[in-house]
């Protein structure tokens, strides 16, 4: 079976197209710097048989990102899928495990899009557009936070009138479980012991998106995101913690409209609100090593990045106890030392030792950057959220069939 | 030298006389007033004068303080310490009226009547926030663009100040009696109704939960602590509330009153065996642990755990909890992890630093 998997992030599309249950890649790419506007600009990066294509092109969101992408495949017959896996940021209260596409599922997601206003409305409508032009090839959506389901009920309540939250669904949900879930088996296998026996804390830090999950025996215990992907880390254009008064204050500077403060919240702050110059930490920090940037907004940007996810990181090892490893993935945990170091130097406290030159030098994934006495071992670890949710599409699809 | 302690609220101005040396307040009453509209400017300046300096200081205490030590919630970071009472000091604290618009004016209009009722009489300006003019820049900013927020660029400033630097003060010396030789790295907690951690290093703070405001971080007793921010928007829109209604459920509805659905203090909260309050207990326990993990990583060490605030006796039952899930740390397991109770009052507090301010002078 041919399963095709589009995973949306903030600023990208990645996709593949995998023979399963072989596990074998087919083709594969992904559409960058997709949406605001960074340094660089949009393309698409596709792999097949060995050779590597990039197209630029304008890539306005992910609508566009899809089409391009499928135009790619056509030239070719038997990179038709059998079956399409879609990653779906939240699934709410509605969807608790993953589910086969159908028009009530894509009515009721649509009714729950608002709660991950960047992720769900392109996914959600790449499911319409897929359902609509690929009717015959089964379609799964699978949710980024069915892992979190096992987050205890006082990490997962929030402070508010019991009644209130109950009614309308108000709790801590998690995101990026299917990436945090993969990487904690990956480790599990690299350090040679059962998954139920691992603890840890995985820090899935993309380009857009960012987040940390810590894992009790195997298990999400707890999640940096909350009831939205906007709570936790400062990201490329979500703000991350803010004190809830100021939520209020932008509420009222905005005469009430939730939309616009949404859109300020998720849209415009973060990386890019901070540095006024690229929603791309790699940019910023770039910039923030130069002399004349030492006063800069970039290096204070620079700096909040990197101290909120060390000071989660201290938090979620204090949760776990004793961890056996710190997990850095996706585009900045796998591939910019320069924020390993900030966020795991001066971490001895916690056992965790990094290695600078390991750090530095790591190209090759698996890695692992801790300092050969280091109790808790650093790894990095490419995700394959694509992988994982072929797994989860042929598994379904197979027992559908 | 006698010293009179106010702590001004918005209903209501405490007041405290220290004779002496006294350790606690020879005299205390409480006077109500009503501080937060223009129209009631009279009513504080009579409250100050009459009830307070005359009927109160003058005629029942029969004492005439040296010096006078006002508590003040917030100062922003324009005011790094204690200050002195003088016009100047008022129209800088005017300027930042506009962070915090329902607690300055009020202030500023108690103070007016101080300046008036104690003429030659050094008043002190004890600020909350004072303590947190040296957390580092990373820790106070927050993920906006500047621009997008009137007054532009918010930023955290804790709450609980002159509890922290008390606290930490009592604590170091009593670390040091034990042995330490260098700056203590300790977590701060301040069991108040709004309870706060910081992590202090020295004299100085890395972390705090307190934000921009006190309804960041920890839930208290009707404050909902951290939360989602797009939680607050959900809420207006599937509410279909106003700010004003919202910011009612946050600061009055939540925390304790609305886990429990009833109100409980931390005291209760960890002192009564209630199967309606395990949820909360279990969630604050959670939400310590969390703040007390960021708090390491921010100093890169732990000496120990100390505890102010109304409810500093909680040390004995929370401190013990919390060490033990910090020993779980491998750099934490086999050193001493003491939990150290500081159990002055704020009015002592502030009696205090007036003294010292006294003799620095």
């Amino acid at each position: 079976m041919k399963v095709l998997v589009f995973n949306c992030g903030s600023s990208s599309l990645k996709y593949r197209l995998l023979r399963m249950p072989e596990e074998e890649e087919i083709a594969a790419g992904e559409a960058q710097r997709v949406g605001p506007k960074t340094a660089e600009p949009s393309r698409i990066v596709h792999r097949q048989e060995g050779r590597h294509e990039v197209h630029n092109r304008e890539l306005r969101d992910l609508q566009s990102a899809f089409q391009a992408v499928m135009q790619l495949l056509a030239r070719d017959p038997a990179l038709l899928p059998d079956a399409m896996g879609h990653r779906m940021v939240h699934g709410g209260p509605v969807f608790g495990n993953h589910a086969v596409v159908e028009a009530a599922v894509v009515e009721q997601l649509e009714g729950i899009q608002h709660l991950a206003p960047i992720h769900n409305p392109p996914a959600t409508s790449l499911l319409r557009t897929c359902l609509r032009l690929y009717p015959q090839v089964p379609q799964v959506v699978v949710f980024d936070t069915a892992y979190h389901a096992t987050i205890p009920d006082y990490a997962a309540t929030y402070a508010l009138p019991r009644e209130v939250a109950a009614e309308l669904g108000i709790r801590k949900y998690g995101f990026h479980g299917t990436s945090h879930n993969y990487v904690a088996a990956e480790a599990a296998a690299l350090l040679g012991k059962p998954l139920a026996e691992l603890n840890a804390v995985s820090c899935h830090l993309g380009s857009g998106g960012a987040s940390l999950c810590a894992i009790v025996r195997g298990r999400s215990a707890d999640n940096t995101m909350g009831f939205s992907p906007l709570q936790g880390l400062m990201m490329s254009t979500r703000s991350g913690d803010l004190d809830p008064a100021i939520a209020l204050g932008l509420l009222a500077a905005h005469h009430g409209d939730t939309e616009a403060v949404n859109r300020l919240l998720n849209k415009s702050s973060g990386v890019l609100g901070m540095s006024g110059f690229s929603a791309d930490i790699r940019d910023v920090l770039r910039e923030a090593g130069t002399a004349s940037a030492e006063q800069s907004r970039h290096s204070l940007t620079a700096a909040v990045y990197t101290w909120r996810i060390r000071k989660y990181l201290g938090a979620y090892l204090a949760v776990v106890g004793g961890a056996d490893a710190i997990l850095f993935t996706d585009t900045i945990g796998e591939s910019i030392p320069k924020v390993r170091w900030a966020v795991c130097s001066g971490m001895e406290v916690f056992r965790v030792k990094i290695d600078a030159q390991r750090n530095e030098e790591c190209r090759e994934l698996p890695a692992d950057v801790a300092a050969a006495d280091s109790p808790v071992r650093i790894l990095v670890i490419a995700t394959n959220e694509e992988l994982a949710i072929a797994r989860h599409t042929y598994h379904i699809t197979a027992q559908a069939a | 030298m006698n010293v009179l302690v106010l702590l001004p609220s918005f209903g209501h101005l405490n007041a405290s006389l220290f004779c002496g040396s006294a350790r606690r307040p020879s005299a205390a009453a409480r006077f109500p007033w009503h501080a937060h509209s223009e129209a009631a400017a009279k009513d504080v300046a009579d409250v100050v004068r009459r009830d307070l300096a005359e009927t109160w200081l003058h005629g029942e205490a029969g004492v005439r303080p040296d010096a006078v030590g006002v508590r003040v919630p917030y100062g922003g970071r324009d005011f790094a310490g204690a200050t002195r009472l003088t016009q100047a000091a008022l129209e800088r604290l005017r300027r930042v009226g506009g962070d915090a618009p329902l607690h300055i004016p009020p202030l500023v209009r108690s103070l007016e009547a101080c300046l008036s009722a104690f003429p030659h009489t050094p008043v002190l300006l004890a600020f909350e926030t004072a303590f947190f003019s040296r957390l580092p820049v990373q820790e106070t900013a927050y993920g906006l663009a500047p621009e997008s927020t009137s007054p532009a660029s918010p930023s955290r400033v804790g709450f609980h100040g002159l509890f922290h630097a008390a606290a930490c003060a009592h604590a170091a010396a009593e670390l040091r009696a034990s042995g330490l030789t260098r700056p203590a790295r300790l977590l701060s907690i301040c069991l108040e109704p709004r309870p706060e951690v910081a992590a202090v290093h020295g004299q100085t703070p890395w972390m705090v939960t307190g934000g921009a405001t006190p309804l960041e971080g920890l839930p208290g007793h009707t404050t909902c602590g951290e939360v989602d921010p797009s939680v607050v928007l959900f809420l207006a829109e599937h509410l279909r509330a106003g700010p004003e209604q919202i910011d009612r459920m946050l600061t009055r509805q939540s925390g304790l009153l609305g886990l429990v659905g009833r109100r409980v203090t931390l005291d209760s909260l960890w002192r009564e065996e209630r199967p309606d309050l395990r949820l909360a207990r279990r969630l604050m326990e959670y939400r310590l642990l969390l703040a007390c993990g960021s708090g390491v990583a921010a100093l890169g060490g732990l000496d120990g755990l100390v505890f102010s605030g109304r409810f500093a006796d909680l040390a004995d039952v929370l401190g013990t909890e919390l060490c033990a899930r910090l020993r779980t740390l491998p750099g934490l397991r086999d050193r001493p992890l003491p939990s150290i109770p500081f159990r002055e009052p704020l009015d002592t507090v502030i009696a205090d630093l007036v003294r010292m301010q006294d003799q620095r002078a």
